[in-house]
């Protein structure tokens, strides 16, 4: 180890370096800022470096394909075999186009062509004797604009030179006539006016025409056939022949503030598991005028308020989800079921006090009590050998239910089991939103839809009996703490209670509960 | 002091105000991480910006799995390493003798050695030692990693490790502050 090592501590370098910092110029976070503006417009993705086209050796594949292509493509091109070429193209070749068109051109001056008194008179008339001898000039007499005269004249040109082409004698020296014709037009063109250059041509291919005039007859219609294509061939490397300026549709620039964030709102699903107690707060009517069991009214030792209920456990199962409308606010709902224990303390029957006590608690644990014949009582029809929703379990039948007075001195506890479905709707306040440990409390109603309650393991009254209200409305508030080590999942623990706003029997009935439930709610959440 | 979840849910929405206050809290440690790879201020400036880029772009991939911090000097490193594949420092790498052992002008007191004195003598390290250097003496990365992370030659990066060492060697021997032994240490301003 050098001298330097042994002086410095190992973690000399990174000690130096852990808190330095130095804050940079303003400009850099403006380029960011530029650029962050720039990525939430509309991008751009190239073919290449994104996706699956990334590797390299795609890369590479492709300009390798996109090559290959090339050259196929070129070699059919240099390859294609030209068509041979129709007499008439040939003629055409032979007159350069820009000739004819710089006479033309040179022709919109030259109104006076036709009256001109140039020595070129002469043959501009033998020309016309030519085409009048094809039967042209009745049309050029027509259409006296110099542009058809000329048109017409290098037509006339085109017809005399073809007929020279079948004619064998004359097609060598009519050629190079019109070779020498050309050669002077083109000459003319930088010295000579319009009028002589077109007064040549049409000298010379009057010159030549009257050779060949016999053969010309109706072979001059085959002076129109449709112009075969051309092949097509590579340019010129390197040369320019065209640049076409073209201006790109501009888009509609959108200020970046109209800009409406759309923030999507978080949802999530959760269930979750309440172990609780539940207290059905049972109470009989003080006025029982539908009660037909009139020992209990006439009775003295019996005492309706005796009847009471105590809190047992209960576990409610909820599958819900949420929204959060905002930072703070937000909406849950869900479905659930609760099952409800509790335990009614209820005067039993003086007969039956003294042989079914139980010896430990020294309490009846008979179901011939106050409590249990005003649920009897309570069922649509009175009659209980009538009753078939009711399960009495041969009790009805023993026919002492209503026989002897109730003793409060003999106090019966008689078990409950409610079961219930429940769908809450509740609105949600958060505290510290957005955080990894958020608190919320909540609040909103819940409907208690009534399944059934089964008394002492042997009475099972369902909502069609008519004792329990169907649906019953209940209060819900709680305070919630949830816990969210990931984006997707998190864990909530709530504290909640649930007091109900309506009694949860039915007006005519002789047992009337209100039942609450409170208790500590956990649960598992999934956020979308 | 802002929460770190919080700061990366804001940006996750695209906040610009959380985006700037992310910004305000780790631009300066990470751009002190820029200039110990970088020599040239304008090019540092440039890596931190596309590394703030980079991370306000994909801080969806962000899971808390590590500090925040760490993420996003890994991030910088990670784009200050890639800046210095495009100028190949291993192509050119220049004989020791040949580089004059600069000594930055220090002040005379020992309580006044502080990074920048540091880091001056880091900067004068060629570009490739010097990334060597500091994956390895300040990041704490070991060799078989720095190789792979600069697809160098495990071999390329002890060599160049050494090198590193020995231009700092010169340098600070020639400081007599450190001839008794550890420098007092300095902070940020």
């Amino acid at each position: 180890m050098d001298e330097l090592d042994k002086n410095l501590p190992d973690d000399f370098w990174r000690k130096t370096f852990d808190e330095a910092a130095e804050t940079p110029p303003p400009r850099v976070w403006a380029a960011i800022e530029r650029k962050l503006d720039e990525s939430d417009g509309p991008k751009v993705v190239p073919i290449w470096g994104w996706g699956p086209a990334s590797s390299r050796s795609l890369f590479w594949g492709s300009g390798l394909a996109a090559a290959v292509a090339l050259l196929l493509v070129g070699w059919w091109l240099v390859n294609t075999p030209s068509t041979p070429p129709t007499p008439v193209a040939h003629i055409q070749r032979a007159v350069p186009s820009e000739n004819v068109a710089a006479s033309t051109k040179r022709t919109e001056s030259s109104d006076a062509l036709s009256t001109e008194t140039s020595p070129a008179d002469a043959s501009t008339t033998a020309a016309n004797k030519v085409i009048a001898s094809s039967g042209v000039t009745s049309r050029l007499k027509a259409e006296r604009s110099p542009y058809n005269a000329s048109t017409e004249r290098i037509a006339a040109v085109k017809d005399a030179s073809e007929t020279i082409a079948r004619n064998e004698k004359a097609f060598d020296s009519g050629f190079a006539a019109l070779q020498q014709h050309i050669a002077a037009i083109e000459a003319s063109q930088r010295t000579q006016s319009v009028a002589s250059r077109m007064q040549a041509v049409a000298y010379s291919a009057s010159q030549h025409a009257e050779s060949g005039v016999q053969a010309f007859g109706s072979a001059h219609e085959a002076a129109f056939d449709k112009l075969s294509g051309k092949p097509m061939r590579l340019r010129t490397i390197g040369a320019i022949q065209r640049i076409v300026w073209a201006r790109p549709v501009e888009v509609d620039m959108e200020p970046a503030m109209i800009k409406s964030k759309q923030k999507s709102r978080e949802l999530w699903a959760s269930v979750s598991m309440m172990p609780g107690s539940f207290n059905p707060t049972v109470s009989l009517k003080t006025a029982q005028p539908s009660f037909s069991n009139t020992m209990i009214a006439s009775s003295t030792v019996s005492n309706q308020s005796a009847v009471s209920s105590r809190a047992s456990f209960s576990v409610a199962y909820q599958a819900g989800a949420g929204v959060q409308l905002n930072d703070h606010w937000s909406v849950e709902s869900g479905v659930g079921y609760l099952s409800g224990r509790s335990t009614v303390e209820t005067p039993a029957q003086q007969y039956l006090a003294s042989v079914q006590m139980d010896a430990l608690t020294n309490r009846n644990t008979g179901l011939n009590n106050l409590y249990t014949d005003a649920l009897r009582s309570s069922v649509r029809s009175n009659d209980l050998a009538n009753a078939p929703q009711a399960n009495y379990s041969g009790l009805a039948a023993n026919g002492f239910k209503s026989a002897a007075p109730y003793d409060s001195r003999s106090i019966q506890a008689v078990t409950n089991d409610y079961q219930f479905v429940q769908v809450p709707v509740q609105v949600g306040y958060q505290f510290r939103p957005r955080k990894k440990l958020s608190m919320a409390v909540l609040g909103g109603l819940l409907t208690n839809i009534f399944v059934k309650n089964t008394v002492g393991e042997a009475l099972v009254v369902t909502s069609k009996d008519g004792v329990y209200r169907p649906v019953s409305l209940a209060a819900t508030m709680g305070a919630r703490v949830r816990y969210r080590p990931s984006r997707q999942w998190s864990a909530s623990v709530a504290g909640v209670y649930q007091p109900s706003l309506e009694a949860g029997t039915t007006a005519d009935s002789q047992v009337q509960t209100r039942p609450t439930s409170a208790g500590m709610s956990f649960g598992v959440d999934y956020h979308f | 002091m802002q929460d770190e979840y919080e700061l990366v849910e804001g940006c996750r929405r695209q906040d610009r105000i959380v985006q700037r206050q992310l910004y305000e809290r780790f631009a300066g440690k990470l751009f002190v991480v820029c200039k110990r790879y970088i020599h040239d201020p304008d090019e540092a400036e440039d890596v931190l910006q596309d590394a703030f880029v980079k991370i306000y772009r994909h801080i969806d991939s962000f899971r808390f799995e590590c500090p925040l911090e760490a993420w996003l000097k890994r991030i910088v490193i990670n784009t200050a390493l890639k800046a210095i594949r495009k100028q190949k420092p291993w192509e050119h790498t220049a004989d020791i003798q040949e580089l004059a052992p600069v000594l930055p002008q220090a002040d005379e007191s020992l309580p006044s050695l502080n990074y920048k004195y540091l880091l001056q003598l880091i900067q004068e390290l060629p570009p490739g030692c010097r990334a060597v250097f500091n994956l390895y003496a300040i990041e704490g990365y070991n060799h078989p990693e720095i190789a792979e992370m600069l697809d160098i030659a495990e071999g390329t990066s002890k060599s160049q490790y050494a090198r590193a060492r020995g231009l700092l060697q010169q340098k600070l021997q020639s400081d007599k502050r450190f001839a008794d032994g550890y420098p007092a240490q300095g902070r940020s301003e």
